[in-house]
């Protein structure tokens, strides 16, 4: 008899964990030791180091909070140790996630009868790469031989869509869980899944609902009672805990009921008295809080929506995942703001366990421990799509002993249900074969294998059967952000796109921009691997790095070598980078794999203080120049930093996550603020280059050779294409050509130093030493005087020697070593 | 700076298909390819392109249906591929050099293929002096 | 002066010492006393004899040498008088040379050897000494462009001992790859050649015909003899005996290569017509030595052509059209000549052939590139200049850092030099014009930093050269008198 096969596909979430199992036809849910769906993502380790994990640690949040910890997810890859006083163990987040999936396993093994060995396990879609690497890690801690990593969006597409009538069409799949928001569009064709974009935000979440709550308590308790709580200090940490617990029970039951009160008996001492909350609250009031948080989510999507093209009413499925998904307010703004109606019937709590699992057949994970059984037969390697969204698909074999007694000589398929058989394969010369089958569609399919020996006689094959599930299908998973690796210009190399699909390998040529001294250990080359989305190397996720000194090389590196840089991903995003030196023959491998910077608050609040200052020069300027459009955009993004600061107040008091959320929302203010500023010297630098084309090609035309003339047409329309796109560094190098092609012509004039020299005595505000540029430009004007242009010459070519250069590029390049 | 020629890596190429080819049949000659190479089965190790044959590796399969999924990138690979690779059998062409980036990956000054001078012999070819080191007792680099 | 003076005096005081104590041997302390005297004396003998009478020399290159033996050649090496201005870089080129000598590669002395050859200033032995390392160690090109760079360096006094050395390798490595006209070029060098080279630049004169008069029979012979190793070299001799003596030869452009295969016919449609002949450039491996000119004239010319047809536009729409994207087919069309014109350039450069020479091989009689050559041009351009900015920034860098070693000092220079020497050909006189200004700027400082401060004579000096070179080349008047003074410091 043949067993269907199990796929096993687990939902590890910040609040709640799910696992679902999938036998080709059926996703069916695991029930945990309550009889829910719903893990609790909570563990608490006791005095004894007894360990209790889901539904029953929950109970002690509130009376243990010390030894009980939850969302955990949020600070996997950061590399901080949980401490849990009562045992004195500190664990790592992975470890916490370990034992999480631990429970889920005994659990599978408990109502299926066996324990899995591979699984699919779901991971926000902005994850980098540290805390997909911690997932993976919590999996091997907890157990699985093998597992593979799919972002949360994808599997609740594979769900809905496995389930839904009709799937073609653009979707978008909505997930706004405890902690993060992820949103994607992806779309169906020919029973193909394909992810078109992805964008979210990591810290929005049910949690903000809650905390907006919690503010707002805050508020009245201050109102009511002269209490002053705050977030800030951390001798307030176990009220505050206490309230926010209260605050997201008051929110779920807000879903249902239109009123209810925030109750809490001794929340804490008032004066030398316990003090009671007893607030009530109507929904009303919630959605008002929550609304503002609601429309982020809804801007998020639509932002997504218009970088593909699409206007919102273009879609033809939108997907609800997550908890908050079932306020009906968000519903009704989301439906709203999009203007296209809900997919309903879909278990939004749940919708992602279901999806890993379907996924966990396309990529072929049975989850059955590999059984060592001996069928009788001629053993025949096959290999196929364990999911096909293909009706016909083929099937690849070779056989293992072609040369044994009575092996066959043809094979063919037939289907279970007797309805269909395949033609007769002959098998070659190297016994390989390919078989044809025809799929029952949005089923799995069981093929016995027929095969027969030269003498027409029937002949037995292992394994004897094969299952293949039709059904929507995703082939590779798709990587989430975008890697790259920075350059010493502050650049990216992009080597994957987001989106691109893994496993995934790549080489480029970088070049060293200085020299390395063989034996030197000052001497290194760096070349940091970014994540993120923006062209700016420094606004990216320094993710890891590769070093090289100058101990380890065989002979010196001249600037300029040759580095063949190779990044390597594999299907779970796994990182591995590889950097060859031809000229050397050398390679170099080890990569420091980097965690997750934690956010030390001092710092965070230093970075706050620069950004602040910097909006503050950006807002007295545009006034300045009355530039009403500016001072708008700097208005909100005034609103982001004082969202930040409430969270950097959080950070203060203690919570890691508040902190890591601020550390966030300061490098996209950062660089929204690089984007304004940008905005503002666009005019200045569009002028410059439309001055330096007008004075380079007056000198070009009354000095220049022909072929300079010519030269100088090409990168004048090079120029003006840069200036159309908005590009300012492609219009600095082509402006860089023309003010060259300008001087060469312009030094054939007998007075060309004594121009440059004026003009580089102009700036020498920014001379790295000013005293002695301001005597040069002395010495200068004495020459000039003199008319002694040999003198004048030597003079500007020292003062161009102290002007700026491009080192602060550099730094903010992660101090690449490339190019 | 990708070393490979477009022409060398082109995923219809890859994949052994006209430009014509369906979604479904590239899914299907991608899934196969796949499962053929898994197999270690020779017929599938190398694939013709107009500048001879190359190795084909499951890199290079995933990466060209990966493109070829995206209806733009698609379009532009069609383009490439208006010139049919030629038919795989009669091919004395130079042999299939396993480094996809082989036409670029040329040094002047590296010794010359291995398959030049057996092939090739110029008629008038300046003769070479590979003892000349030891000449001076200097060991050959 | 002080170093001859010195040994004689002591020699002196030694006998006189000798003959002061010899009378009152009696006790034991006196006998020590006299022993050491006595030692002392025929230690400082030995000393003159060997340094002052070229016996150092004569054991180094007739013993430690032949017999491989790297540390004794580098000690004796260093004393000999023949090293004299730069004991350091002679002695490391005698251990280089027993080094070749040994049939292993060791690391621990080539790692002793590094530490001899980081001796600053770097000076002509001690550049010939890093050629012949980098050559032991199988880096054939960064030895040659060493030892070439020697010879430069060498150009007033071409007769040090080093400069034959150098020399020599680079007669035996073109003799090695057959470049036959490298060798005429260095018969034609006022280099003092050993005999060794001497035979191989005669069987070049003889084989090529060109160069001094091509060398009769007998000359062959003789030089043949008086070369070394005559087994070896016996069928080179035969070799190039068969070769008819040419008196005068007008120089005969040389033949085209012979293509690579039989070019299948060319499809009739404009696009794959254009894909065919692109593949057929993609073919000529290696491109720089077996890519004809016309060739990629025809398909550059095919672009031009097809892009100015607008066909490809038409053939864009109808299939956006069918894949549902035709918001995007004027994208994708401009992707596509993107990627055209970047392997044109790729190409271009690989093949080190411009492309309006390609064109103009083509068809002489149309020139002028049309829209997708252009494209393809003006990539490379910025490609080469992006690298050339790149090059001179480094080379910038170098004077902030004091540690750099003398020759890594040098590999920067050189990169520079050749990546200009490449985008020249590439460029012209017009992009050499362009760079001139900011490339002269920063290795004239260089070359000054080099001289004044750390005093690598034999590296800065080819550097004023070059500069006033290239300054007479594209006409910078200012440039041309500096470097005029620079270089004539240099020869006083
Ligand atoms: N009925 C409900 N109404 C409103 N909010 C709810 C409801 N049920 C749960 N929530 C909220 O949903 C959040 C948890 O959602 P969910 O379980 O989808 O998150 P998660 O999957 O654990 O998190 P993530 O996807 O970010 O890892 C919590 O903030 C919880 O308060
Ligand atoms: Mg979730």
């Amino acid at each position: 008899m043949i067993t269907a096969p199990r796929y096993v596909g687990i939902d590890l979430g910040t609040t709640n964990s799910t696992a679902a199992v999938f036998d080709g036809d059926r996703v069916t849910l695991v029930r945990n030791a309550q009889g829910g769906h719903l893990t609790p993502s909570i563990v608490r380790i006791d005095a004894r180091g007894g360990l209790t994990i889901g539904a029953r640690a929950r109970r002690y949040l509130e009376s243990d909070p010390e030894n009980t910890r939850s969302e955990f997810k949020r600070l996997m890859g950061t590399g901080q140790e949980l401490l849990f006083p009562a045992s004195g163990r500190r664990l790592r987040p992975q470890e916490l996630s370990a034992e999480l999936l631990r429970a889920l396993r005994a659990d599978i093994e408990e109502q299926f009868g066996f324990v899995p060995d591979h699984a699919v396990i779901s991971v926000p879609a902005l994850f980098e790469l540290p805390q997909s690497d911690a997932t993976a890690e919590a999996a091997r801690l907890a157990g699985f031989q093998r597992i593979e990593l799919i972002q949360e969006p994808i599997a609740s597409a594979l769900a809905a869509g496995w389930t839904a009538e009709e799937s073609a069409g653009a979707w978008l799949v909505y997930d706004l869980g405890g902690g993060t928001f992820d949103v994607s569009l992806l779309e169906t064709r020919d029973g193909l899944l394909r992810v078109i974009g992805h964008d979210g935000d990591n810290f929005l979440g049910g949690r903000d609902f809650d905390w907006a709550l919690v503010e707002w308590a805050l508020g009245k308790i201050k109102e009511q009672s002269g209490l002053d709580l705050s977030r800030a200090d951390p001798a307030h940490a176990p009220a505050l805990r206490k309230l926010k617990l209260a605050a997201e029970e008051a929110k779920i039951e807000l879903t249902r009921a239109e009123r209810t009160t925030l109750s809490i008996p001794a929340l804490t001492l008032h004066q030398g008295a316990p003090y009671d909350l007893d607030l009530p609250i109507d929904r009303a009031t919630l959605e008002r809080l929550c609304a503002p948080i609601i429309d982020r989510s809804v801007e998020v999507c639509r932002r997504l929506l218009a970088a593909h093209g699409l206007a919102p009413g273009g879609l033809d499925h939108v997907v609800m995942v997550g908890g908050p998904s079932v306020t009906p307010l968000v519903r009704q703004r989301v439906s709203a703001g999009l203007g296209v109606a809900l997919s309903d019937g879909l278990d939004p709590m749940t919708l992602v366990a279901q999806g890993a699992a379907i996924y966990a057949a396309t990529a072929g994970l049975d989850a059955r421990p590999s059984a060592s059984d001996v069928q009788p037969g001629h053993r025949v390697w096959l290999h196929y799509p364990a999911m096909s969204s293909d009706l016909t698909p083929h099937v690849v074999g070779r056989l293992v002993e072609p040369k044994a007694p009575g092996a066959p000589t043809q094979l063919r398929l037939r289907r279970g249900d007797d309805l269909w058989e395949g033609p007769w394969a002959d098998i070659d010369a190297e016994a390989s074969f390919i078989l044809s089958t025809s799929l029952l569609a949005r089923r799995a399919n069981v093929f016995r294998i027929e095969a027969r020996a030269a003498d027409g006689k029937p002949v037995e094959v292992s394994p004897p059967a094969i299952t293949i599930v039709q059904g929507l299908t995703i082939h590779d998973p798709p990587l989430s952000r975008t890697i790259g690796v920075a350059l010493a210009n502050d650049q990216v190399r992009v080597y994957f796109e987001r989106g691109a699909p893994l496993p995934a390998r790549r080489t480029f040529t970088l070049y060293t921009v200085a020299g390395v001294i063989r034996g030197s250990e000052d001497d290194a080359l760096k070349i940091p691997i970014v994540q993120g989305e923006y062209d700016e190397a420094h606004f990216c996720r320094l993710v890891g790095a590769l070093v090289i000194t100058g101990k380890d090389l065989k002979d010196s590196l001249p600037s300029g070598s040759e580095i063949e840089m190779t990044l390597e991903l594999d299907r779970g995003g796994r990182l591995s980078a590889r950097a060859l030196i031809p000229a050397l023959a050398q390679v170099f491998e080890d990569v420091a794999q980097l965690l997750v910077p934690l956010a030390d608050p001092e710092v965070l609040a230093a970075t706050f203080d620069v950004v602040r200052g910097r909006i503050a020069g950006l807002r007295a300027d545009a006034f300045r120049r009355g530039a009403i459009a500016q001072l708008d955009r700097l208005s909100a993004v005034q609103a982001d930093l004082d969202a930040a600061h409430v969270d950097l107040e959080a950070a203060r008091g203690g919570d890691a996550d508040a902190a890591q959320k601020a550390r966030r929302a300061l490098l996209e203010i950062d660089a929204d603020l690089e984007q304004l500023e940008l905005d503002r010297r666009w005019p200045e630098l569009d002028r410059e280059a439309r001055e330096s084309t007008i004075w380079a090609s007056s000198w070009v035309s009354e000095l220049g050779l022909p072929h300079e003339q010519r030269l100088l047409d090409e990168t004048m329309k090079a120029l003006d294409k840069a200036r159309q796109e908005r590009d300012p560094l492609e219009l600095q190098r082509q402006l860089r050509l023309v003010s060259r092609l300008g001087n060469t012509a312009s030094l054939r004039h007998p007075e060309a130093w004594s121009r440059r020299f004026e003009s580089a005595a102009s700036e020498i505000s920014g001379a790295t030493d000013l005293v002695k540029a301001q005597a040069l430009v002395k010495e200068g004007r004495e020459a000039l005087a003199r008319g002694d242009q040999g003198a004048l010459r030597a003079v500007t070519q020292k003062l161009w020697q102290l002007l700026p250069s491009d080192v602060e590029r550099r730094r903010l390049g992660y101090d690449s070593g490339v190019r | 700076m990708s070393t490979s020629p477009h022409q060398a890596i082109q995923p219809f190429y890859v994949l052994g298909l006209a430009p014509a080819a369906t979604r479904a049949e590239l899914e299907r000659e991608a899934q196969k390819l796949l499962g053929m190479l898994e197999l270690g089965l020779s017929s599938a190790a190398s694939y013709a392109t107009p500048l001879g044959p190359r190795q084909r590796t499951p890199e290079l399969i995933r990466q060209a249906i990966a493109e070829l999924r995206i209806p733009e990138r698609r379009l532009l690979h069609e383009l490439w591929a208006a010139l049919p690779a030629p038919a795989p059998q009669p091919q004395p062409q130079p042999a299939a050099d396993p480094s996809p980036g082989a036409p670029y990956r040329d040094h002047p000054a590296a010794p010359p293929p291995p398959h030049t001078p057996q092939t090739a012999p110029a008629p008038e070819a300046a003769p070479t002096f590979p003892g000349a080191f030891e000449l001076f007792a200097w060991r050959r680099p | 002066m002080t170093r001859c003076a010195a040994p004689a005096l002591l020699l002196l005081l030694a006998l006189v010492a000798h003959d002061a104590a010899a009378p009152q041997i009696n006790g034991r302390a006196d006998l020590v006393v006299a022993i050491l005297f006595t030692l002392f004396l025929w230690a400082a003998t030995l000393y003159t004899l060997l340094v002052q009478g070229g016996l150092t020399w004569t054991l180094t290159r007739w013993f430690a040498v032949p017999l491989g033996l790297p540390i004794t050649a580098y000690h004796l090496g260093r004393h000999a008088a023949r090293w004299r201005h730069d004991p350091h870089g002679g002695g490391a080129l005698m251990a280089v040379l027993a080094l070749h000598r040994r049939p292993e590669r060791e690391p621990a002395v080539a790692e002793r050897l590094q530490t001899w050859l980081a001796a600053n200033p770097l000076k002509t032995a001690g550049l010939v000494a890093n050629g012949l390392r980098y050559a032991l160690h199988g880096e054939r090109d960064l030895a040659r462009d060493l030892l070439q760079a020697a010879l430069t360096a060498e150009a007033d006094r071409p007769s040090t001992l080093a400069a034959t050395y150098a020399a020599d390798w680079l007669c035996a490595d073109a003799a090695a790859r057959g470049a036959w006209d490298e060798l005429i070029d260095l018969g034609a060098r006022p280099i003092a050649t050993s005999r060794g080279a001497a035979f191989l630049i005669a069987v070049a004169r003889r084989l090529l015909g060109r160069g001094a008069p091509s060398p009769t029979d007998a000359g062959l012979r003789l030089a043949w003899w008086l070369a070394p190793r005559h087994s070896l070299t016996r069928p080179l001799l035969l070799r190039a005996l068969a070769q008819p003596r040419v008196l005068h030869r007008s120089p005969a452009p040389p033949p085209p290569p012979p293509p690579p295969h039989e070019d299948p016919p060319l499809p009739q449609d404009p696009l794959p017509r254009a894909l065919a002949l692109h593949a057929r450039v993609l073919l000529a491996a290696p491109l720089a030595l077996r890519l004809q000119p016309a060739r990629l004239g025809d398909a550059c010319r095919a672009w031009d052509d097809l892009h100015r047809s607008g066909l490809i536009h038409q053939l864009t729409a109808e299939r956006a059209l069918h894949l549902g994207v035709s918001a995007r087919a004027e994208a994708v069309q401009d992707a596509f000549f993107a990627e055209v014109a970047a392997d044109l350039a790729a190409i271009s450069e690989r093949a080190a052939l411009p492309l309006p020479q390609a064109l103009a091989a083509a068809d002489p009689a149309e020139p002028t590139p049309g829209a997708i050559t252009e494209r393809a041009i003006a990539q490379l351009r910025s490609r080469l200049l992006t690298e050339l900015e790149a090059a001179i920034d480094a080379l910038d860098a170098c004077a902030a850092r004091p540690a750099l070693p003398a020759l890594d000092a040098w590999r920067e220079w050189e990169r520079l030099r050749q990546l200009h020497h490449r985008a020249a050909a590439l460029g012209g006189t017009a992009l050499r014009q362009l760079v001139f200004p900011g490339l002269h700027r920063s290795a004239c400082n260089f070359a000054v930093w080099l001289w004044n401060e750390r005093k690598e004579h034999a590296i800065a000096a080819p550097i004023f050269r070059w500069l006033l070179a290239e300054a007479e080349h594209v006409g910078d008047e200012a440039a041309i008198t500096l470097q005029r003074k620079n270089v004539g410091v240099k020869a006083s």
